[in-house]
């Protein structure tokens, strides 16, 4: 009877433990699903001609265009709670604000000239923790104000003119929709495009609205392009472009894509160039004249970068791609991973950010051959 | 394979769903409890079998053929084990019958939250994931993005009620649908057990050690996981209940402190 009670009782321990285990099991599938949610975001990259600042995970990167070596990192250490994804943006004044899109949702701004001795890590000029969800997009300086677009349907209107390590928001203007897209300005007004298929238009000083927000029929994560005869172009989910007149809020159909367009096109000369998620990659006149469209290898996520001769442009399949006004390709460079990160120059550089791949950025030549590639050491 | 079978289909029923209730105020809540529905009525005939497998191992426990057995040899267990298993034969049952639907239940959760957070795209990586995996006969860009606020939630996050001090270990605050989660989850458990006499029953022992292990698992995932995926424990747990009630085979005696024991003896 006890050998009997004790291999009951180990039968059924092992069953208990078989139990347990399929738990824990589960409970790390949902783990893993959780975590790749947050942390896994492409990176945000920007450059003042001498330094690359890279926004990669929990670590924004300064790295030197010159030889790809690491300047400083910031935070020095990682914690969960910062996540950096958005796009550096560097003040008139040299300092260079971040926005974390972890738990701590905090925009901050460090002084790369003030480097801590022991952290290697630039000291923090000032930090706002006033919005309530992430920064995905990067803030808009005009003047002396920072016109920051958070995740929680909030452009936040900071003050540069003051000395305070703590800000809190001059203004703070609601959307509705998450704001994903850095704002753009021509000056007069600033253009706020928002998820929930909106663009609006507001007065950097009274904060008023120009005109009636204006629906594009699909959610819009890009930047409207400013023209320099200030005409507005932008592309949205409703798998199209549409061309805006600033003065009136009149939006009219541009150009019709095959799939959604996520970034702003850019302008060389009277051309607009863009990509959208099928692959495709449209150079389109100002006028509305279609030139050519071609589709290489994978989704085009980001704005294309205009060169001296060329456009450049990168896949999801990892390629970059330099086509010439004709469309025809110039030279191509498998980086490897998936870029979805627009392209960046400085110094005869061309600065490309993989995800997933063995390194975080790589510099090109104007041929297209890799210079150097960056790989945080730990 | 995963994607294919389970995440997009998943991901675009909750979407469809979505779409008849657009404008409906907590229109993606009312969709993960439509979904769990019809993940309930596709799996109905599942547990139908499965309650039927309990009843018939609740009646085996008064079997005089089934007392006989365990008696005669109970020294010897390999022999046990046999003349158990030609039993159950002979009576056409499943002893593992009760555990399928729980086994089942794990894909169904795991691809349900990662189509929730799918669906609800809070990051720009996301959404890429949410455009290649919606079917072209949806017209999603009109959808897109998906309202994730239902009642005081926000679908895309873990649930709480603010509470006026900080508790480190509720940094969500109340966690109010964890503890419906582990009730309901309770209750469901409870209310299928086996009533046993025999205190080596192997199922009924399996059955008393998931009853206490699947709340407190089930609410940990509600504590730590986007609520949508709270909402759907909760229906699929109400479901389950009621589908026990209307079939006559809850065993609300075994709420009860001893109930199970109680049942036994009837």
């Amino acid at each position: 009877m006890i050998l009997y009670l004790r291999r009951n009782d180990q039968s059924m321990k092992s069953k208990k433990i078989y139990l347990l285990f399929a738990m824990v099991l589960g409970a790390l599938l949902l783990s893993g699903c959780s975590r790749a949610g947050f942390s896994n975001s492409w990176p945000g990259l920007t450059t003042d001609g001498e330094i690359a600042y890279l926004a990669a995970g929990q670590h924004v990167y300064a790295i030197r265009l010159s030889d790809g070596s690491e300047i400083w990192r910031y935070p020095s250490k990682a914690t969960s709670s910062l996540l950096f994804i958005a796009k550096p943006v560097i003040t008139p004044d040299g300092m260079i604000l971040l926005g974390s899109a972890g738990s701590d949702h905090r925009l901050v701004a460090i002084d790369p000239t003030r480097i801590n001795v022991e952290t290697n890590a630039p000291e923090e000029t000032w930090i706002f923790s006033g919005a309530a969800d992430r920064w995905i997009a990067a803030p808009l300086i005009l003047g002396d104000k920072v016109f920051a677009p958070n995740a929680d349907g909030h452009l936040y209107v900071l003050s540069l003119g003051d000395d305070l390590t703590t800000k809190t928001a001059e203004q703070k203007i609601e959307l509705g929709g998450a704001l994903w897209a850095q704002p753009a300005s021509d000056g007069r007004l600033v253009y706020i495009p928002t998820m929930n298929h909106y663009l609006y238009a507001v007065d950097p000083e009274s904060y008023e609205f120009a005109w009636p927000a204006l629906n594009l029929g699909g959610a819009i994560p890009g930047s409207p392009l400013v023209t320099p005869e200030g005409e507005l172009f932008l592309g949205s989910f409703a798998s199209e472009v549409v061309r805006i007149t600033p003065a009136t809020g009149k939006m009219d159909p541009f150009i019709s894509t095959q799939g959604w367009v996520w970034d702003s096109p850019t302008l060389v000369e009277d051309t607009l160039y863009f990509g959208d998620l099928d692959g495709y990659f449209y150079a389109v006149r100002v006028s509305g004249e279609r030139l050519w469209s071609i589709q290489p290898d994978g989704p085009v996520v980001g704005s294309p970068l205009a060169m001296s001769d060329y456009v450049v442009f990168v896949t999801e399949s990892g390629t970059v791609y330099a086509v010439d006004p004709e469309g025809k390709i110039v030279w191509q460079h498998e980086a490897g991973g998936q870029i979805y990160t627009s392209p960046v120059t400085g110094s005869d550089r061309l600065l490309v950010a993989p995800m997933n791949a063995e390194f975080l950025l790589a510099a090109l030549d104007t041929n297209g051959n890799r210079v150097w590639t960056f790989k945080p050491e730990n | 394979m995963w994607n294919t079978f389970i995440i997009y289909p998943f991901t675009n029923v909750l979407l469809w769903i979505y779409s008849l209730l657009a404008g409906l105020p907590g229109a993606f809540g009312w969709s993960i409890i439509l979904f769990t529905i019809l993940i309930r009525a596709i799996t109905w005939p599942l547990n139908a079998q499965q309650l039927k497998g309990a009843q018939a191992m609740q009646e085996l426990q008064n079997d005089k053929d089934w007392q006989a057995i365990q008696k005669k040899y109970a020294k010897d267990r390999e022999k046990l084990a046999q003349e158990q298993m030609r039993v159950y034969k002979e009576k056409g049952i499943n002893p593992f019958g009760s555990c399928l639907p729980t086994v089942i239940q794990f894909p169904i959760i795991i691809g349900l939250y990662q189509s929730i957070i799918r669906a609800l795209a809070a990051t720009p990586l996301g959404l890429l994931d949410l455009a290649r995996s919606i079917y072209p006969s949806l017209s999603a860009a009109a959808l897109i993005p998906l309202n994730s606020r239902f009642l005081w939630m926000d679908l895309g996050r873990p649930e709480g009620i603010p509470l006026p001090f900080d508790v480190s270990f509720l940094p969500n605050g109340f966690p109010t649908l964890a503890l419906v989660v582990a009730v309901t989850t309770f209750i469901q458990s409870k209310l299928t057990m086996p009533a046993t006499s025999n205190p080596g029953d192997q199922t009924a022992a399996m059955s008393n050690t998931m009853s206490i292990y699947m709340p407190l698992l089930l609410g940990y995932f509600a504590l730590t996981f986007a609520s949508g995926l709270s909402v759907y424990f909760i229906t699929s747990n109400l479901l389950g209940i009621f589908q026990y009630a209307v079939t006559g085979r809850a065993n609300w005696r075994n709420l009860l402190p001893g109930g199970n024991k109680q049942a036994s003896g009837n």
